[in-house]
């Protein structure tokens, strides 16, 4: 039973760190496969799908599920998950587009420079207010990041609803949609926001104190928490950035289907966990790299791009994520057997900044309601 | 420990009375919110009080009941299933399919357990990967949910059956009693009462007497334990998931039987409308608390407050924005009167850990 013993020992020893800090679960695999794919649709339809057009309107696709993917990783580095970022990103859109049809009027034209970018930094401060009610949420009720998200998913797709009634806004002035159809120098406007995005994020988890943090708060919260890590403002500043990724994600929608839809992209709250499972993030916490998360994104979006190509029916590929993500982790677990008690841990809810282990209150008494969880039967 | 001075047993007494009408799982207090919202919307509307509003607030509540119960069933083990709006929709569309083209015979309870089986089987799906892979709940059935969805629309069907068999709208139309509502409209209380207060009795006595029962709840409250004490975990796990699979078939045929055709993009998304009612109804998050009558008061808050919106003349899109701030309050409740003995939590999640 060594190894068992041997697992009990908190995660975090100095050499894990810097194994960590390295990257060392590279994601050479992953590359491989990503390429792969892509030349398995290329000798599938060698005219259309390896084309500069093809190449070019994928990477107008892609970047709104990265961004969305980007955020789910961040959440489940601290061994948390983000549901919510679908609905954040649609309510961001949706205000955003509210904007510029009160400033700009209902039939669109060209309108300006500013108004577009007054939109853009509208929609990420809506993006990151979402966020931070996710993290006050997770961190100062301290509600399991699971059940938080999904009630927040709920509100903010609900208010993106309710202030539309429901309906698409049309009529987003020219200036703003520019950022969803324009490209430079043949690269389109989404994947440069996207690798802006994607650099800023690994600065934050590689390069920065908050990065730091989050890693060791999903390693192994204890241990953070007796390091004297302060839960609150590492899992806050987690939801936050999740939420800003969300609401750039947000934009992205917006200028690309030149709508504002309240309830785009149902589908993609599935999608962006199978992005961030597909990408290696560790489901216990801890580990997640944003290469991994730009490779898993791309490999999917190739799949996606090569089924309609392939002629396959649209809803072929939903099936095809849920496939995907069993398989990566049935995958996952019989190559690490028995690593998978952390899922249940975040589950049954972590708790920062609570009171240390070893502090046994007396049982609850019996007619006591709800006193916490039931003792062993 | 201290003597016991009358004045002290009286206050005991009373603890023990107020404990008692509170209920094992808040119970008491689902009941008393009830009651306190239907005042306020009947002191705001007095058109409110009517019988109607209370066959219309049943007849909201035999679908997300019937759903309910199958979440609380996989969540009295710890294990949160998001795929039963799924497997309800594809069970309930894909008999309609088939009674439809007149490949089942048109008798309501041969459809019903047609469904019953194809949720059964898709649960069964669900427990053993599940089981098979020590996977979590919750992540693999996001992963089925979009796989039953994906194979619904890609290999059974995209389009709207719009006639549904005869016998399938009598029964969806077959009341017990109706009344007259305000603005002409007909409330009535289905037929389908009596089945679904007879299974709400059936898992109340299965939770309550039955070693599978008390194995769901003792694997909520602590696997390594229950294992120990031995009951079959993985097994009964496994039953969980099944059962609930086989609850949302059932489900899913009553909201086609209900709506009066099927639509293969129902349900999926509205999954939020019954996690709430189960957590509202007092079932703990983790697993181990949860009682037929909490979900049964849970549901019926749930619809309700989705019927006093309408009433009020609130616009039906706010109802998610409702329920999703009820999730919330509920689920903080629960985690506010958890810190106190988070000491305990903690030495335990260690234990696990």
């Amino acid at each position: 039973m060594k190894t068992t013993i041997a697992k009990r020992v908190p995660q975090l020893t100095p050499g894990r760190l810097v194994a960590l800090l390295r990257g060392e679960r590279s994601p050479w695999q992953l590359l491989a496969l990503t390429v792969a794919i892509f030349l398995i649709f290329s000798l599938a339809a060698p005219a259309t799908f390896p084309s500069i057009l093809n190449l070019q309107s994928m990477g107008v696709q892609f970047p709104e599920v990265g961004l969305l993917g980007l955020g789910v990783m961040l959440s489940m580095v601290t061994a948390g998950i983000d549901l919510s970022t679908v609905a954040i990103a649609d309510l961001a859109g949706v205000t955003a587009a509210q904007f510029m049809l009160r400033v700009n009027g209902p039939n669109g034209g060209s309108g300006s420079f500013g108004l577009a970018l007054a939109a853009v930094l509208i929609a990420l401060a809506v993006g990151a207010a979402c966020g931070l009610v996710n993290g006050l949420l997770i961190d100062t009720l301290r509600i399991t990041p699971i059940l938080a998200t999904l009630a927040t998913l709920g509100i903010f797709g609900g208010l993106a609803i309710a202030w539309t009634g429901g309906h698409a806004l049309v009529g987003i002035p020219d200036a703003f949609l520019a950022l969803g159809a324009g490209n430079l120098l043949g690269i389109p406007i989404p994947t440069l926001l996207f690798a802006l995005a994607a650099i800023a994020t690994a600065l934050l988890l590689n390069w920065s104190r908050l990065g730091l943090l989050m890693r060791l708060v999903g390693s192994n919260e204890t241990a953070a928490r007796y390091s004297g890590v302060r839960g609150l403002r590492v899992l806050l500043g987690t939801y936050v950035s999740s939420g800003l990724l969300a609401g750039l994600a947000g934009v992205i929608i917006v200028a690309r289907t030149a709508s504002a839809t309240p309830d785009y992209g149902q589908s993609y709250i599935l999608l962006s966990v199978v992005i961030a499972v597909l990408a290696g993030v560790d489901l216990n916490g801890g580990f997640g790299t944003v290469a991994g998360v730009v490779l898993a994104t791309l490999a999917l979006t190739f799949i996606q791009t090569g089924f309609v190509f392939l002629g396959f029916n649209q809803f072929l590929y939903q099936t095809a994520q849920g496939l995907i993500l069993i398989a990566v982790l049935g995958l996952q677990a019989v190559q690490a057997a028995g690593s998978f008690s952390g899922i249940r841990r975040r589950l049954r809810g972590a708790f920062p900044g609570g009171p240390p282990a070893g502090s046994v209150a007396p049982p609850p008494a019996v007619a006591e309601p709800r006193s916490g969880e039931d003792l062993p039967v | 420990m201290t003597t016991t001075t009358p004045r002290t047993a009286l206050i005991q007494r009373r603890g023990a009375l107020i404990a008692r009408l509170r209920g094992q799982n808040n119970e008491g207090l689902v009941a008393a919110l009830l009651v306190l919202l239907a005042l306020v919307v009947g002191i705001v509307d007095p058109k409110f009080w009517s019988l109607a509003t209370v066959f219309n607030v049943v007849h909201n509540s035999y679908e997300p009941l019937v759903f309910a119960l199958g979440f609380l069933l996989v969540l009295l083990t710890g294990g949160i299933d998001v795929s039963f709006d799924a497997i309800g929709i594809f069970a309930g569309y894909a008999v309609a399919l088939l009674a439809t083209r007149g490949s089942l015979p048109a008798s309501v309870v041969i459809i019903f357990a047609v469904a019953a089986l194809i949720g059964l089987l898709l649960g069964a799906l669900n427990a053993v990967i599940s089981s098979g892979l020590h996977l979590s709940v919750l992540i693999v059935s996001l992963g089925t949910r979009g796989l039953f969805t994906g194979f619904l629309l890609t290999f059974i069907g995209s389009s709207y059956v719009n006639s549904l068999p005869g016998a399938l709208n009598t029964f969806g139309q077959a009341e017990i009693f109706k009344v007259n509502a305000a603005g002409g409209q007909v409330a009535g209380l289905n037929v389908m009462v009596i089945p679904i207060a007879a299974l709400c009795l059936l898992l109340a006595w299965v939770l309550r007497r039955t070693a599978f029962g008390r194995g769901l709840y003792a694997i909520g409250g602590d696997e390594e334990a229950a294992r120990r004490v031995g009951f079959p975990v993985g097994l009964i796990k496994g039953a969980a998931l099944c059962l609930a699979g086989l609850l949302a078939g059932l489900a899913g045929m009553i909201h086609v039987t209900l709506v009066g055709f099927g639509n293969p993009f129902d349900l999926v998304g509205q999954e939020t409308n019954v996690i709430a009612a189960v957590v509202l109804g007092g079932a703990s998050i983790f697993g181990g608390r949860g009682s037929v009558l909490g979900t049964v008061l849970g549901v019926l808050l749930v619809s309700l407050i989705n019927y006093s919106l309408v009433l009020l003349g609130i616009p039906s899109s706010w109802q998610l924005v409702a329920v999703g701030l009820l999730l919330v309050i509920g689920i903080s409740a629960q985690f506010a009167s958890r810190r106190r003995p988070a000491g305990a939590a903690m030495v335990e999640e260690e234990m696990a850990a």
